[in-house]
Order: structure tokens, then C-alpha cells, then sequence
């Protein structure tokens, strides 16, 4: 599209917040733990 | 008199980090002290998701992930104990699940009306607070009115389509910038905070810029 600006140069600050991505927003720490073996 | 600082903000309005983010970014420009001119982006997490998804958003998570409810739930209940932390009320349970391509149009309307941070309030509670459809456009009419905008104005500009341009311009950019999860905040052009952040995070760099600014004068 002719109206998206050039990429800047950005400085991204560390670390990063919780986001979605995609459908997925759910934080790494809440997926479900896998069940042993019985 | 401090010139405010720019700030874009890519997000969605069916993102609870979004709505958190917001929250934090609050807090920070606070903290910070600075005036903040903050615009929002359209990112779409969920291009095909339908209008009218049959369920709760719980239930999408279940089958999207293929996990039982009961996991999902506790998943979602995670999330909304984090924005309990920043008295967000969060209600997955009645959380209408639905595509947010026309909501974004109406953050766009708002926008060219002045009133794009009331309407974004506005969306975010409706969806997730609330339990409120932002996928049709009388729901999201009462939204626009909700937050101080002209409901006639804003059915016109979404039966028209009018901002829809508007919108993909700004998914356009998002792929420009290399946008790939929401939200993303862009700050003076020049710094750039992926997720929801601390308010510290947010204030340290509102302030370093404000300096930058002051010093550049």
C-alpha cells in the first residue's frame, strides 16, 4: 500500500510483556502440564 | 509547555493483553508525568474467526487448542486474575467470541471524530467486562453512542464501510514494522515496547524521551 511509511529504525526496549499472537494469548506459564503416564 | 509525546499503539480489541497494556501504559504516563498523545492501530489476531461464532470464548479456546473446557477455563482464569491486578473485571464466561474487523472501523471513525481512547474504553469493556457482540453494527453503534459519538454518523460510516482503507493500511504498517503480537506500542517514533509491560517500563521511556525532546529544543 503506498501510504505505509518506511520501517523505522527502532530501539525496542527490553523484555517483553504478555501479547497475542495470533490466536494465542495465553500466557507460556498457563499451559496445561503434561499428565504421566499411568 | 511540554509537547506531548506520540505514541502508536497496535492492538485488538479482542486482546486481554491489550486491554491490560492500556491499563499499564496508564499507569506509566502517570508515573512519568508526561503528556502523552496516544493513536491507536487496528491489528486483527483472528482474521477467521466468524461474525457469528456459536459459543463462549472459553469454548473457541477449547476447541481452537483442543483441550478440555475445564483446562480452558483455568486458563482464561489466569488472565483475568492479572487484570483483577489492574481492576479490569474480566468475564470469559460471557465473552462473545467474534471477528473484530468492524470494530476497528469504528476505532477509525471514532478517531476522525476525536474520541478514538473513549471508544477504545469502550470496545474493550464492552467485550470483556461487559459480555457485549462487538461483531455487528447495531451492537457496536451503542458502543460509538456509549462513549459520546453520533450513532447515525457512526452507522453510516460502517454500513459504508467507509474506514475499512483506513483499517488494512494499518495492518499494512503492522507487517511493515514487523508487528507480530499485540500490543505493541510504538513510542515518538522511535522506541518500540512489545506486550503489556510494566508501568515502569512505560515511564522510563516517556521520560527519557520527553528529555530527548527538551534537550533537541
Amino acid at each position: 500500500m503506498s501510504d505505509v511509511r518506511p520501517i523505522p529504525v527502532f530501539t525496542m526496549l527490553p523484555g517483553a510483556g504478555p501479547a497475542c499472537e495470533g490466536d494465542d494469548c495465553l500466557p507460556a506459564a498457563s499451559l496445561p502440564e503434561a499428565q504421566p503416564a499411568s | 509547555m511540554t509537547d506531548p509525546v506520540k505514541v502508536d499503539v497496535w492492538s485488538d480489541v479482542a486482546c486481554p493483553w491489550c486491554y491490560i497494556g492500556k491499563r499499564k501504559f496508564e499507569e506509566g504516563a502517570r508515573e512519568a508525568g508526561v503528556p502523552v498523545e496516544l493513536e491507536y492501530h487496528s491489528f486483527e489476531l483472528s482474521p477467521d474467526t466468524p461474525v457469528d461464532f456459536e459459543g463462549s470464548a472459553i469454548e473457541f479456546l477449547s476447541g481452537h487448542k483442543g483441550i478440555p473446557l475445564q483446562q480452558a477455563k483455568a486458563m482464561t482464569d489466569q488472565v483475568s486474575a492479572i487484570a483483577a491486578e489492574v481492576g479490569l473485571d474480566y468475564h470469559y464466561d460471557d465473552i462473545r467470541h467474534t471477528k473484530t474487523l468492524l470494530a476497528h472501523e469504528l476505532m477509525h471513525f471514532a478517531k476522525a471524530q476525536g474520541k478514538q481512547l473513549e471508544t477504545a474504553e469502550a470496545l474493550f469493556k464492552a467485550y470483556f467486562v461487559d459480555g457485549g457482540h462487538i461483531g455487528h453494527v447495531d451492537d457496536l453503534v451503542a458502543i460509538a453512542e456509549s462513549a459520546g459519538l453520533d450513532g447515525a454518523a457512526a452507522r453510516e460510516a460502517l454500513t459504508d464501510h467507509r474506514f475499512a482503507g483506513d483499517v488494512q493500511a494499518d495492518l499494512a504498517q503492522a507487517v511493515a514494522y514487523g508487528i507480530r503480537g499485540v500490543p505493541f506500542f510504538v513510542i515518538d517514533g522511535k522506541y518500540g515496547v512489545s506486550g503489556a509491560q510494566a508501568p515502569e517500563v512505560f515511564a522510563g521511556a516517556l521520560t527519557q524521551v520527553a528529555a530527548e525532546q527538551a534537550t533537541a529544543r
